[in-house]
Formats: structure tokens, C-alpha cells, sequence
């Protein structure tokens, strides 16, 4: 009885860090506006969602290409530098969309040193010429593509070499060109992973804030903030952050239908195919793209960052925040990834409930940052009239910013952990139970064992998601805690860029050793499931 | 070494104490532990300003009083609702925000109490920079003033916002968003002044001239500004003057490419803003919170406070700011501040109608 109490405490847990979304669902349902989002909707709300949709579709787009391709280059070609760009192109991940916001605006806008520099050579002035300004729609979808295509490339590189290495070679046999095998074998094969990778990087796009507000373009997410701050009704914005959530659910429903229609091919699992030489000119050309996207994406926005830094110096505080930001963000991933573990191994054993929890979870990751943090102060203000002093409230503190974050990031943790554990075929849950296993002792003699590389992987990126989180942060910290993406936003906020660049930095510096390790962990995934063939199972890509 | 789950769990039980221990240290210093009869105690700040040169202040209050500040930083909305939400129960003493509609959305909230109003201080801020009902009062001054390229356009072609307003100007104006506090409160200010439908004609006559789509902050209208993207820009005035006292060149070049221009001098005078402060109105530690708005009151604290950020002081204490004083002392509207927060939300929807970005 306990110890069945005691396993499914995460997916109680996991659910009751989902609140804060209930409370915006009852607020947005039963609580007066003042007319703001009707207002909204009257005026300027379709074109804000029009803007959404093309940033989100051309975002979709820029990953997809950038991650997947990078993939295909890294699976299957000989290229100077492939063994280094293979975990390399996963970095860009460690760098917040706001920091290459920051950064490439100021860099590449008119009166910024490249274009001063370029005007000062030629003697033009602005509008004799043309230069590519990193600002607006365009803008934003570019950002948004550097940072985020790692994500279709993590899982796009397990999937070229997870599964169909025979078949691609076969079809180069029978004479296929690259392209023709690129198209016609390896995409088809690979399309659920990029699919799942293209759909995280959409939800993070849509939920997005700090990138699209600095850049100009007036998307969906600064609607709601517009309609809490400038018109000052929380409701409203409860209101539309309710609808952004269902599109992000249904989006989601959509592509793991999709998914599931792909699985099928990626059972016919073999092996990595055998890399092909490439003249020196091609071979030479692959490597060019790898390092111009990793130049995009990393170097010139550190290098820019680093080099205005230099001016200002180092932010004051920034060897505290450094700190803390490193307590709060290993607290958070070992419990998010906690939770994530007992829910997923709950959901392998048929815990309805941990299932429907997983699925719900998914909610959490497509709420905006600030949308979050308002459900949990809507939630404490319903709690608050009960509370004795104030006393609890501050001890309350760090939690409530931990429960925001099992609410934005659960589903990150736990999908790593469940996708570690769905590699291995559920044969052996039933060999350990006939073998007079326990359910309890089967989590820790077989799911735990099982799902060790996941569990790593899941809590270094719920770790980098905390790191470079800030609204939640912002909103919900305790007394004198700045953390360095509060620092960051504090500075960027006065408008004082060269402040905000050390904290930055440290942000990309923090998350980079915890990128690294993933890109390390999912190599050695693939290397497994290459040492192990011929394997009939695995057959999920992701 | 593989782990087991016990083992493991216990290693990240035994971790995750080890980080909320100390993120409690980190978090709450050490003064919960005095329990002194003469311990001065703390005081619990909500600050929407940011400026590293407030820092000093705090220290120094902290020296003189021996009372403790506690610190959390976030933009006024965020503030205004944590504290709505942890209602009586909120650890709040005091609130500063950098607008005046701020203080006036939290006063209609009743999160703040009445100060005392027998403070000789409190009333050497000038009563239309003070809350009415006496739950407010402004602590710094800012004025939104027009920049212009004097090379391009005579500064005495754009004296006042309504000229801004001119079609010649087509094309020619750089704005940030209206998203912005800045934004809202100047044309919340017109609206109170002229009407809304004055004050839409004027915003929608804004966006025909504007040179580009809204992008970035204050600082960057300047900049575009010197860079020749535009002629006319409409920015908060310290951020010029802190361009113009900066250390790096190119700061100083574009400050010498761009001219201030005090607006409506003839008229009603400069639109004036203010950082404020509020005393919460279930503040637990009262007492230090009223020493606390006195102490941000004298006139030294004013002259300090104003030139963290090149502001003037909302009280009558010397300026002591050369690149700011260098500018002459404009004429500053007597517009009572309050509006500002009671024609916000229309001011918000007339930037809608006429798609100012
Ligand atoms: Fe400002």
C-alpha cells in the first residue's frame, strides 16, 4: 500500500506542478478583463498571431534544414574536422535566443560597427546601400534557426545512425546519387526525429519572449504581455495564454500522429552506414558549412559579446550570481529529473495516470515564461488568504520557483528519460516480473539500469533550460537572488548592453561543459547501438 | 561505476540539501539569527530600478540605520502582481517603480498604505508629483525629450510634440515601441491634457512619419539618430546624457551628432515621469520602511539618487550633474502625475488602433 503510494508520487508530483496552469485556465474562464481582450482582438491581435505563425513556420523550416542537413553531412561523410563538428554543432543550444538577439542587433543595425565601419570606408551615408540587418520578422526567424536547429540535429543524427545504414549503402550501390539517397532513403527514415526536434524548437519559438520583443516583431507572446502590462489585466493575458497553450497541444498532437505513422520505417534498424569519401574540394565544402553555422550561431555572437565586455568590465555580482545560478539550476535538475524518472517508469509499467500526467506535462513546455510565473502567483494568491504571516511565503520562496520550473521543463526531463527507457523492449520488464521481480524492485533493478544514459541527458538539458530561463525567474526569486540571466535582463533592460555581456557570457560558459556532455552521451548511444547489431529492437528513433 | 537507484538516491538527497542549505544562505544572510532586542531588523524592497549607482545608497542607509535592505529587481507589473498575489501575507515593505502609472495601478489595488502626512520631508516633493491620497511619492525626475541631427533638421523645427506630428516629417522619426512605459505614459499624459481624440490623432500622425518599424530601446532611437536612419527621435533624456558622459568614443560621437531638444517650452512644458515609491500596505516592518522614504528624501540622498541615473531630484536639492546641467534647466509640465496610470489602458488601446508597433 505505501509503497504503491510511494510510486506514483511523481506523477502526483508532476501534476500538482501543473496547477499553475489550471489557475490560468480558471482565471482566464471566470475572471473580468475589462473588455482588453476583446480590444486586442478588435485591433491588432491577427495580425500579432499572423506573425506567429510565419516566425513559427520559418523557424520550423530554418531547423530543419540547418539540423538536419548538418546531420546528414555528420553521418555519412569523411570531412576534415567531422569527429570534432559531430559534438561541436550541439553547443549553439547553450546560447539563450536573447543573447544572439542582443548581440547581432547591435551589431549588424545602422549605427552599429559594422555599418558605421563600412560608411566611414566608402563615404556613404545610410540608404545608399544595402546591408542585412539582423531585426524583424526576418530577423527573429534567423535567430530562432541558429539557436534552436540543434535540437533537430541531436535527434536526426541518432536517427541516420541509429537505423537504415544498409539500406542507404544499398541504394548507392543501385547507383543513387548523395542527393537522390538524401531525399529518397535517408530524409523519409530520419522524418519522425526531425519532426519531434522541429516541434520543440516551434514550441520554444512560439513561447518566446525577450528575442521577438528586442527584435520588433509583435508576435502572439508580446499580445499577452502587452495585455498584462500596458493594459494592465492579468486576466486577459491569462486569457490568451490559455489559446496559445491548446495550439501548442494540438500542434504537438499533430506531429506525434505523424510520428507514429513514422515509426515504421525506422523498425527496419540495421546499422550506421559506412562513411563515404569525398574528393577534397567537397570534403572541404562540408566542412565550410559546419563552421559557418557554428560561426553564426556561437562565435560571433560570444566574440561581439565578449569584446563590448571588455569595455565595461565584468557586472557587479557576477561571481554570486555565477553561484547561484549553479545551486538553483542542479537542484532543479535532479528533482526535475527525479520526477521525470518515476513518472516515465510508472508510465512503462501502465500507470494510467503517470501516462495522462506525461501527456499533460507537454502543456507546461509550450506556456511562455511569464505566463507560468503568472499561474503560480494567481495559484498563491488563492493560498495567501489562508496563510498566517509572511513568514511562509519567503520560506515558500525557493520552491514555488522550482515548481515553475517542473512546470516548464517536466516534460523535458521526462521525455529524455522515457525515450532512454523506450529503446529497450518491455520483454524485459516481464522476464524480471516472471523471475519473481517486485514492482518496486523492478524500478530499481531494471528501469533505473535501463534508463542511465537518459536520465544524465535529461537532467543536463532541464539544467541548461533553467540556466538560461528568465520571466519565471525574474518574477518568482527569493529576496537578493539574482541569478545571471536576472543580471542579464536587468542590465539589457536599462539598455546597458556592455553591463549585460559578462552575465551573458557566463550564461553561454555554464551551459557549454553541460552541452558537451550531451552531445557526448548521445554519441556513445549510437556507438552502442552500433556495437550491438544486429539489434532487433530500439525502434524508436528518438 | 554504475549506481544504483539507492545509492544514487541517496547521493542526490544528500546533494540537494547540501544546494537548498545553501541557496538559503546565499538567499537570507545570516539575520534571521539575531535575535537582539536592539537588532534594527530589515527591510523588504520591491525595486524596479536597476541602476548599479542606487547600490550605494542602499549601503549607505544600511551604514547610518543599521537596517538591512532586501532586494528583489523586476519590471513594475511583475512587482505589482507578486505582491497583489501574496496578498496580506506579501513580505513587501516598500515598492519603487520607474513610473508614475505603476504607482497608481498599485494604489487602485489597494497595495499600499498612507504615508505619514506630517512628514516635513514628503511634502518637499511638489504635490503633482505626489499620489493624492498620500500613498505615493516621486523620488527622481525624468523628462521624454525630442533628439534631432541639427545637421539635418533645425532643432527649432520640432519645438514641441505636436510638431512631430508634421508631415514633412515623413519618414523621418524613430520611435521605440508602444509597448513601452515610456510610450504609454506620454500619450496617457496628452490624453489627460487634450482628449483622447486629440491624443489619437497626434499617435496615428506618429506613425506615418516613422522611418522604421519600432526596434530596440531609447538608446538605439539615439544612435539611429546619429547614424542617419533618421532625423527625429523621442527618447528619455538621461539616456542621451549618459551617451554624451560615457567613457567610449563612439558614445561621444553620437551625442555630438545629436542635439536635445526640451519640448513645449513655450506651451505646457517637458513631459516629466517619475521613479517613485510606495509604502506596501501590510508592510511587516513598517517602521524601517517610513525611515527608509525619508532617508531616499534628504537632500543629499536626492542629489545622489538623481545622478545614478542622470536624472533631476523630485525635491528642490542641487543638481550637481555637469553633462546635465550643460543642457539649461527646461520648463517641466505641472501635469498632475496620477493621470498617467488613469489613462494608461486607453492610451494602450489607441496604440493598437492605429498600429503603433
Ligand atoms: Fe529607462
Amino acid at each position: 500500500m505505501v509503497t504503491k503510494a510511494l510510486r506514483s508520487l511523481p506523477a502526483w508530483v508532476g501534476l500538482l506542478a501543473l496547477t499553475p496552469l489550471a489557475a490560468l485556465a480558471i482565471g482566464a474562464l471566470t475572471g473580468d478583463d475589462g473588455g482588453a481582450t476583446r480590444a486586442l482582438a478588435a485591433t491588432r491581435l491577427i495580425d500579432m498571431t499572423t506573425s506567429s505563425m510565419l516566425l513559427v513556420f520559418g523557424a520550423t523550416l530554418g531547423v530543419s534544414c540547418i539540423g538536419a542537413g548538418l546531420a546528414w553531412l555528420v553521418c555519412n561523410y569523411r570531412f576534415p574536422g567531422r569527429g570534432w563538428f559531430d559534438w561541436v554543432l550541439m553547443l549553439p543550444l547553450a546560447a539563450p535566443s536573447y543573447v544572439l538577439a542582443y548581440a547581432y542587433l547591435d551589431l549588424t543595425q545602422a549605427a552599429g560597427p559594422l555599418q558605421s565601419a563600412l560608411r566611414d570606408a566608402t563615404g556613404w551615408r545610410v540608404g545608399d546601400y544595402l546591408f542585412p540587418e539582423v531585426v524583424g520578422l526576418p530577423g527573429a526567424i534567423l535567430i530562432f534557426s541558429l539557436c534552436l536547429y540543434p535540437y533537430v540535429y541531436a535527434l536526426a543524427r541518432s536517427a541516420f545512425n541509429g537505423s537504415g545504414g544498409q539500406t542507404r549503402d544499398a541504394a548507392r550501390l543501385l547507383g543513387c546519387t548523395g542527393a537522390a539517397v538524401f531525399w529518397r532513403v535517408g530524409l523519409p527514415m530520419a522524418r519522425p526525429a526531425v519532426a519531434a526536434g522541429a516541434a520543440l524548437a516551434a514550441m520554444e519559438t512560439l513561447a518566446d519572449y525577450g528575442a521577438v520583443a528586442h527584435l520588433g516583431v509583435s508576435t502572439y507572446t508580446v499580445g499577452i504581455m502587452r495585455a498584462w502590462s500596458s493594459a494592465g489585466e492579468p486576466i486577459a493575458a491569462a486569457r490568451l495564454a490559455v489559446v496559445l497553450v491548446v495550439i501548442c497541444l494540438a500542434l504537438l498532437w499533430i506531429e506525434r500522429a505523424a510520428r507514429g505513422r513514422g515509426e515504421r520505417f525506422a523498425d527496419a534498424a540495421s546499422s550506421p552506414p559506412s562513411l563515404i569519401q569525398l574528393s577534397p574540394v567537397r570534403a572541404w565544402v562540408c566542412s565550410g558549412l559546419c563552421l559557418l553555422v557554428l560561426t553564426l550561431a556561437l562565435v560571433v555572437p560570444t566574440a561581439y559579446l565578449l569584446s563590448i565586455s571588455l569595455d565595461a568590465g565584468p557586472s557587479r555580482g557576477l561571481t554570486d550570481a555565477v553561484v547561484r545560478t549553479l545551486l538553483l539550476a542542479i537542484t532543479a535538475a535532479v528533482i526535475l529529473t527525479l520526477v521525470g524518472f518515476g513518472i516515465a517508469s510508472a508510465t512503462r509499467s501502465g500507470s494510467p495516470m503517470a501516462r495522462a500526467t506525461q501527456q499533460l506535462m507537454s502543456a507546461g513546455y509550450a506556456t511562455p515564461g511569464a505566463a507560468a510565473a503568472l499561474g503560480i502567483l494567481m495559484l498563491v494568491g488563492a493560498v495567501s488568504t489562508l496563510l498566517p504571516d509572511t513568514s511562509i511565503i519567503v520560506a515558500a520562496g525557493p520552491a514555488l520557483l522550482i515548481a515553475a520550473y517542473q512546470c516548464r521543463f517536466g516534460s523535458a526531463a521526462q521525455g529524455s528519460v522515457a525515450a532512454a527507457l523506450s529503446r529497450h523492449p518491455s520483454v524485459l520488464d516481464e522476464a524480471a516480473r516472471t523471475l519473481g521481480c517486485s514492482e518496486t524492485s523492478l524500478i530499481g533493478r531494471v528501469h533505473w539500469p535501463l534508463a542511465r544514459t537518459g536520465l544524465l541527458t535529461g537532467a543536463l538539458l532541464a539544467f541548461v533550460e533553467v540556466v538560461k530561463e528568465q520571466p519565471a525567474t525574474i518574477i518568482l526569486r527569493p529576496f537578493d537572488f539574482d541569478t545571471l540571466a536576472v543580471l542579464a535582463h536587468g542590465y539589457a533592460s536599462e539598455e546597458r548592453l556592455a553591463q549585460a555581456a559578462s552575465p551573458a557570457l557566463a550564461i553561454v560558459l555554464v551551459c557549454a561543459p553541460a552541452m558537451i556532455a550531451v552531445a557526448w552521451l548521445t554519441r556513445q548511444r549510437s556507438l552502442e547501438a552500433s556495437a550491438n547489431r544486429p539489434t532487433p529492437v530500439g525502434a524508436v528513433p528518438v | 561505476m554504475p549506481l544504483t537507484l539507492r545509492q544514487f538516491l541517496r547521493l542526490a538527497i544528500l546533494a540537494a540539501s547540501v544546494c537548498v542549505v545553501s541557496v538559503g544562505l546565499v538567499g537570507c544572510n545570516d539575520s534571521d539569527a539575531t535575535s537582539a532586542a536592539d537588532d534594527p531588523g530589515f527591510i523588504n524592497l520591491y525595486s524596479a530600478r536597476h541602476y548599479d549607482g542606487d547600490d550605494a545608497i542602499y549601503e549607505a542607509f544600511e551604514k547610518q540605520t543599521g537596517i538591512e535592505i532586501r532586494r528583489i529587481e523586476a519590471s513594475g507589473d511583475l512587482l505589482i502582481e507578486r505582491i497583489r498575489a501574496e496578498g496580506s501575507a506579501s513580505p513587501a515593505d516598500v515598492v519603487i517603480t520607474v513610473d508614475a502609472g505603476r504607482l497608481w495601478r498599485a494604489s487602485e489595488a489597494n497595495l499600499f498604505a498612507a504615508m505619514p502626512k506630517d512628514s516635513e520631508l514628503l511634502t518637499r516633493v511638489p504635490t503633482h508629483l505626489r499620489d493624492p491620497s498620500g500613498e505615493w511619492v516621486g523620488i527622481a525626475k525624468r523628462a521624454r525629450v525630442i533628439v534631432v541631427a541639427p545637421d539635418r533638421l533645425a532643432a527649432d523645427s520640432v519645438p514641441t510634440y505636436a510638431s512631430l506630428a508634421d508631415p514633412a516629417l515623413k519618414g523621418r522619426l524613430c520611435v521605440r515601441s508602444s509597448s513601452n512605459i515610456y510610450n504609454l505614459s506620454l500619450l496617457a499624459g496628452m490624453i489627460a491634457s487634450q482628449g483622447e481624440e486629440a491624443a489619437e490623432t497626434w499617435a496615428r500622425a506618429i506613425v506615418d512619419n516613422m522611418a522604421r518599424t519600432p526596434q530596440g530601446g531609447d538608446t538605439d532611437q539615439i544612435r539611429a539618430v546619429a547614424a542617419g536612419v533618421c532625423d527625429v527621435a523621442l527618447v528619455n533624456h538621461y539616456y542621451w546624457v549618459k551617451l554624451a558622459s560615457s567613457a567610449s568614443e563612439a558614445d561621444q560621437s553620437v551625442a555630438q551628432g545629436t542635439q536635445i531638444v526640451w519640448p513645449d517650452q513655450d506651451g505646457d512644458g517637458v513631459h516629466i515621469n517619475v521613479s517613485g515609491i510606495g509604502l506596501a500596505s501590510d508592510a511587516p516592518n513598517k517602521a524601517n520602511a517610513e525611515r527608509f522614504i525619508e532617508f531616499l528624501l534628504t537632500s543629499d540622498v536626492q542629489t545622489q539618487l538623481a545622478n545614478s541615473n542622470n536624472e533631476f531630484p523630485a525635491t528642490d536639492a542641487e543638481l550637481n550633474n555637469p553633462a546635465l546641467e550643460a543642457l539649461g534647466s527646461p520648463i517641466e509640465s505641472q501635469a498632475e502625475i496620477w493621470t498617467y496610470g488613469a489613462y494608461q489602458a486607453q492610451a494602450a488601446a489607441i496604440f493598437d488602433r492605429v498600429g503603433w508597433q
